[in-house]
């Protein structure tokens, strides 16, 4: 594996799993019966985000195009009344990244800017960059001649520093100066107006901060225009030349993130999932193998990947088991059985699962035992309770489909001949044993259909096990380990612990 | 640092750590796997070749009445039945006692009663015979049924047998017996001399065959649970006959590590009843000691024994 990292380039971040975000804007209107035009702001990819899949639904008229570098959602009617939902969706992924500010800058020279960087030097109604409050603060923590670095750090730690206050409403520079303390906006509002009066092209940027949930909160920032690029600062959070992952930005400039006619009833809100996704399948996976390697052949026959990964997570969750097995000491219906289920189990979510095969096993077993007044020879009866389960399966798939319930319809995947086979062990166990010792075996089974399902549906395995198939060889060696590995199981430490209390005693 | 440190050697201890307590994993790795070959493994979960080889050497095990090998020999029942009065009915491949029927005599023109009482029809006992033959008490695989000669516990073990049949477990390894206990059958367990089925273990002292005390479902006893008969003061009759049997047993079988399961008939003295390839590891419980010492005891000193 890091023979392969080596020679091809492929690190394991690259096959680690990237999180995306998908962020859903709602927006509710109430018309009074006059035209209503509602407009918000959506992402687009720079450097460090990439969004796609933009969706806009309403029943009003919708439309989107690009404006001063913003792309911009406009969703407008004539004579609305009544209530209106309206959204925006897309999917986001963003990175960490920190700026490198050369540390030989000179001194800012705000002369002979092009126009669109001239035009971040220019005063605002509520960005005051020529106020002499402005100007003499600028002047005090970064004299004239003092490079552009050092304008930066002190500009930025002097408006970091300052006690942040929760406002909804719009703070503009000079108000935040005198106050001594801000909300974001007016901590942005007075960091681009000190920028500006050193003689920094500066604006605003408008943004989300990407939490899983929904929230009513959005964000702002600024940028900085330094060595020929814009570099963000968030004197809210301290971010110097730097911005996390979580850092959605929606729009440039000093604008709301909302515009609507004023009298119409509105509200908004963000609702933000994030998921784990594999990799993209990077041009550097390049194989040894070449057609012969299996992604390859897969691939070149029209098979999913799903079903690769599928079967590439079986040996994976056998090793879940043999540990759970040999070294927790679990007992477990079939020996391989949970891993099996657990496989089935991605199409079912985990709850399902569990449920549908505590199920099946319960209702095969109580075929099972009606079958036994029979007395059928084992393999007919084996046939007859494999047919049962089929029926059962489809039952419970088409049960799911009807009341809406996907997952349940995912129970159809499940290895019907090692449930029936399951369900018949079960009912001599029943029989043999009583039925307190089968629910304990039923409870250890699920225990371990969780432990199997929990790293096989894991992303980052899956990816790395994708991306590195001779992972395998690794698992066949831990097995070879533990194939003579004499230790006492988990289980042993209670059942013989009067025995290991006397001997540690002696 | 000092986070992984403590695993390390946590781990470490965990793994490393040779308690004298056998597990599973060591029991298979280092007794199951490396004194019994896999193909002798299988003659010890067939009682009828197992018998067949003990009765060669001179071994004494259960007389056999009749064997069953298909659904035609079940002909033969009813007279088999006429023949004897008393017999037990036994898979040859079963495990844990299952399927093993004991029949106490005939009580009616179509009733043979058991020790619990229970009486059953011809048909019933040819549809017991019938499952044996189909798998049932076997995980499916064709089985034979035997009829055997029922066993009468010795008197000095009767008030203990539970209205079944008790039996010293012996475990031996390379010839040399490194464990015993007595099982003595519960009503509780349908009278089956199985530790995991509601038997009660005591533990035997090996040279004088003394009773080391009782352990009864996971934990200490000092009486039997029905009949309330002392566990203290056992004393195992016939135990250096039992022992001898055992070796004896031990040396006609190509297995290095076995367990044999005596039973003191009243009348014949101790009898191999069966032998097992994997014998349970609760007998570490009963006897208050771990058997993975006796082991190496035995290893280094392959003359003592």
């Amino acid at each position: 594996m890091a023979l392969r990292s080596h020679l091809s380039g492929l690190h394991l971040r690259d096959a680690l799993p990237v999180q995306e975000y998908r962020v859903r804007v709602e927006l509710s209107v109430d018309g009074t019966g006059r035209d209503v035009q509602v407009r918000t702001f959506l992402p687009v990819s720079d450097e460090r985000q990439a969004v796609r899949d933009h969706v806009l639904t309403g029943d009003l008229t919708y439309a989107q195009e690009a404006r001063d570098g913003n792309l911009v959602a406009t969703w407008q009617g004539e004579d609305v009344s009544g209530h209106h939902e309206l959204s925006a969706d897309w999917t986001a992924r963003c990175e960490h990244v920190r700026w490198e500010i050369p540390a030989e800058l000179p001194p800012p020279r705000p002369e002979g800017l092009p126009p669109e960087l001239a035009r971040e030097l220019e005063p605002t109604e509520v960005v005051q960059s020529e106020d002499p409050e402005v100007i003499a603060l600028a002047r005090r923590l970064a004299p004239a001649g003092t490079p552009l670095p050092r304008v930066l750090d002190a500009l930025f730690d002097h408006v970091a520093a300052m006690p942040y206050v929760e406002f909804k409403g719009t703070t503009d520079a000079l108000t935040a100066l005198r106050l001594g303390e801000a909300s974001c906006n007016g901590k942005g509002r007075l960091l681009v107006a000190l920028l500006r009066a050193s003689g920094v092209p500066a604006r605003l940027v408008g943004g989300v901060i990407l939490q899983p949930g929904s929230k009513r909160t959005s964000h702002q920032w600024i940028e900085a225009w330094v060595a020929n690029r814009w570099v963000p600062y968030c004197p809210t959070n301290g971010y110097r030349a730097e911005l996390p992952e979580t850092y959605l930005a929606l729009y440039r400039g000093d604008h709301a993130l909302f515009k609507r006619t004023s009298d119409i009833g509105f509200d908004y809100s963000f609702r933000i999932s994030r998921r784990l996704l594999p990799p993209a399948p990077s041009a550097r996976v390049t194989s040894v193998l070449g057609r012969w390697d299996p992604r390859v052949a897969l691939a070149s026959v029209g098979l999913e990947p799903d079903l690769l990964r599928v079967v590439l997570m079986i040996p994976v969750g056998v090793l879940v088991l043999v540990l759970c097995r040999n070294v927790v000491g679990l007992s477990t219906f079939g020996t391989f059985l949970p891993a099996l289920i657990a496989a089935a189990g991605r199409g079912t979510g985990l709850t399902w699962c569990l449920g549908g095969f505590v199920l099946v096993v319960l209702a095969t077993l109580a075929v099972s035992q009606v079958l036994e007044r029979l007395s059928l020879l084992h393999v007919p009866k084996m046939g007859i309770l494999i047919t049962f389960v089929v029926i059962l399966l489809l039952a419970a798939t088409a049960v799911g489909a009807a009341a809406g319930m996907p997952n349940l319809a995912g129970v159809g995947l499940f290895p019907m001949a090692l449930l029936a086979l399951t369900a018949e062990r079960a009912g001599r166990m029943l029989e043999d044993s009583g039925a307190r010792k089968l629910a304990s075996l039923m409870v250890s089974t699920l225990v371990a259909i969780v432990a199997c399902w929990i790293v096989m549906e894991s992303v980052a395995v899956q990816s790395v096990v994708m991306a590195f198939p001779e992972l395998l060889l690794l698992i066949v060696a831990v097995e070879i380990w533990l194939g003579g590995w004499t230790g006492l199981r988990v289980s042993e430490l209670r059942r013989f612990r009067s025995l290991l209390a006397e001997e540690r005693a002696s | 640092m000092s986070l992984l440190s403590l695993i390390q050697t946590s781990w470490r201890r965990w793994t490393e750590h040779r308690p004298g307590v056998l597990g599973i994993n060591a029991r298979n790795v280092e007794l199951v796997r490396r004194h019994n070959r896999r193909k002798d493994m299988a003659l010890a979960d067939d009682k009828l070749r197992a018998k067949e080889l003990l009765s060669a050497a001179g071994v004494p095990v259960p007389e056999t009445l009749a064997v069953y090998d298909s659904f035609v020999d079940l002909r033969r029942l009813p007279a088999d039945l006429e023949a004897h009065a008393e017999l037990v009915v036994k898979p040859a491949r079963g495990t844990q006692g299952k399927g093993i029927l004991v029949l106490t005599g005939r009580t009616g023109s179509d009733a043979w009663s058991t020790p619990s009482g229970r009486e059953l029809s011809l048909e019933e006992l040819r549809s017991h015979c019938a499952n044996i033959l189909f798998g049932a008490c076997s995980k499916g695989h064709a089985d034979r049924v035997l009829l055997e000669r029922r066993l009468h516990p010795h008197a000095g073990l009767a008030s203990l047998a539970g209205g079944g049949l008790p039996d010293a477990r012996v475990i031996l390894l390379e010839g040399r017996p490194i464990a015993a206990m007595l099982r003595l059958p519960t009503r509780e367990g349908g009278g089956r001399a199985n530790l995991h089925q509601g038997a009660v273990g005591v533990g035997v002292d090996m040279a004088s065959g003394l009773g080391l005390g009782g352990w009864w479902r996971g934990a200490p006893v000092t009486r039997h649970p029905d009949s309330g008969a002392d566990l203290t003061d056992l004393n195992v009759p016939l135990w250096t006959e039992t022992l001898d049997v055992a070796r004896r047993a031990a040396a006609a079988l190509p297995l290095g590590y076995l367990g044999v399961d005596v039973a003191v008939d009243e009348s014949l003295g101790p009898v191999v009843l069966e032998v097992n390839a994997r014998p349970g590891l609760e007998i570490q419980n009963v006897l208050g000691r771990g058997l993975r010492r006796a082991g190496e005891r035995e290893e280094s000193e392959p003359c003592a024994g």
